[in-house]
């Protein structure tokens, strides 16, 4: 049984463009090249990684087919890993909860918990926060102070989210 | 077939299985995470996977077999993720079933908002990172330590006080 653990140029092109998306995403955070918002810089940083890729991988003289699909693969898994951590700890339920805890010198209810957490806005903004998410991907939208589905796109989704939970075992 | 198209035939077969082993462990009572079993599974199936291939088929390239199991897994516990925690997507499965597809804010706040903020809690209590002292909640000497340790990873990240999608 022979595996072989070495790269080929492609896939380490990969592993490089992956390592710059962290990077760029810690850079763009400091300095007078900050970019203030948390998800435009991760923007930023993958496309930064994708580039640096791209301009790699264009460079070289002939590259396999296979290669290129497996280096492909492997650079999409590690921006889909660093979104899933970013998001965590950018904007994550529990991750913030604790930290809105963390801040305040005294023990806190839940009410004021929330206040916390929202920087003194009611219950309602932070329904509307989690909304935003639908009304962007115009899966819902508001009209008045009622959240209303979007026929095709929010039906569609709805849909494949009730499917997904029947799927992983998860109570509808 | 050159050995690279095999290995990544091979990494899409250890990914089928890992797909299907994660449902059966998800559904298998027990104290164990979520992520914990999703990990296993494909810990176990890429693993077992990478063997069988470099029995047949040798010398056997490595990376392609990991991309390919290693890019399912993650869209497969994204999937995962998305439905099993996301209050948006619950909002939006709700709306489905409601008359009009509408509800309104406060029905929003009161029905998902609330309930996911006491569910958080209660996992919260069960990490031992708070305690609660009649109705108010303050952090245990672990919760401490765990929040100090995410607001260094969050300064060195540039992510200031948020929580909110929209800062």
């Amino acid at each position: 049984m022979t595996i072989d653990f070495v790269p080929t140029p492609v896939v380490a092109d990969s592993f490089l463009a992956a390592a710059v998306l962290p990077v760029v995403a810690i850079v763009l955070a400091h300095g007078f090249w900050k970019v203030r918002s948390p998800g435009r810089r991760f923007i930023v940083a993958v496309l930064a990684s994708l580039a640096t890729w791209m301009i790699i991988v264009l460079n070289r003289d002939s590259v396999d087919a296979v290669d290129l699909l497996a280096g492909t693969l492997l650079l999409a898994a590690a921006i889909l890993a660093g979104f899933t951590v970013w998001t965590l700890i950018a904007c994550g339920f529990t991750v913030s909860m604790l930290q809105a805890l963390a801040r305040s010198d005294t023990s806190l209810t839940q009410e004021t918990w929330i206040a916390a957490y929202t920087g003194g806005k009611p219950l309602v903004a932070l329904a509307q926060d989690r909304l935003g998410v639908l009304f962007r991907l115009g899966l819902a939208r508001q009209v008045g102070d009622r959240v209303v589905m979007t026929p095709v796109p929010g039906r569609l989704m709805a849909k494949a989210a009730a499917a997904l939970r029947r799927l992983f075992g998860l109570k509808a | 077939m050159s050995p690279s198209l095999i290995a990544l035939m091979a990494g899409a077969a250890c990914f089928a299985a890992h797909a299907m082993l994660s449902l059966i462990l998800l559904r298998v009572p027990g104290r164990a995470s979520p992520a914990a079993r999703h990990a296993a599974s494909a810990g176990f199936t890429h693993l077992i996977g990478t063997i069988i291939a470099a029995m047949a088929f040798e010398p056997l390239p490595y990376w392609p077999i990991a991309a390919a199991s290693g890019f399912g897994a993650i869209v497969w516990l994204f999937a995962y993720s998305a439905v099993y925690k996301s209050v948006s997507l619950r909002i939006l499965t709700q709306l489905a079933h409601t008359k009009g597809n509408s509800l309104s804010l406060d029905e929003v706040s009161s029905q998902f908002v609330r309930p996911e903020f006491t569910a958080r809690i209660g996992v919260l209590l069960a990490m031992g990172c708070i305690h609660c002292d009649g109705n108010s909640y303050r952090l245990t000497r672990k919760g401490q330590l765990i929040a100090r340790r995410i607001r260094l990873v969050q300064r060195l990240c540039g992510i200031e006080r948020s929580g909110l999608y929209g800062g």
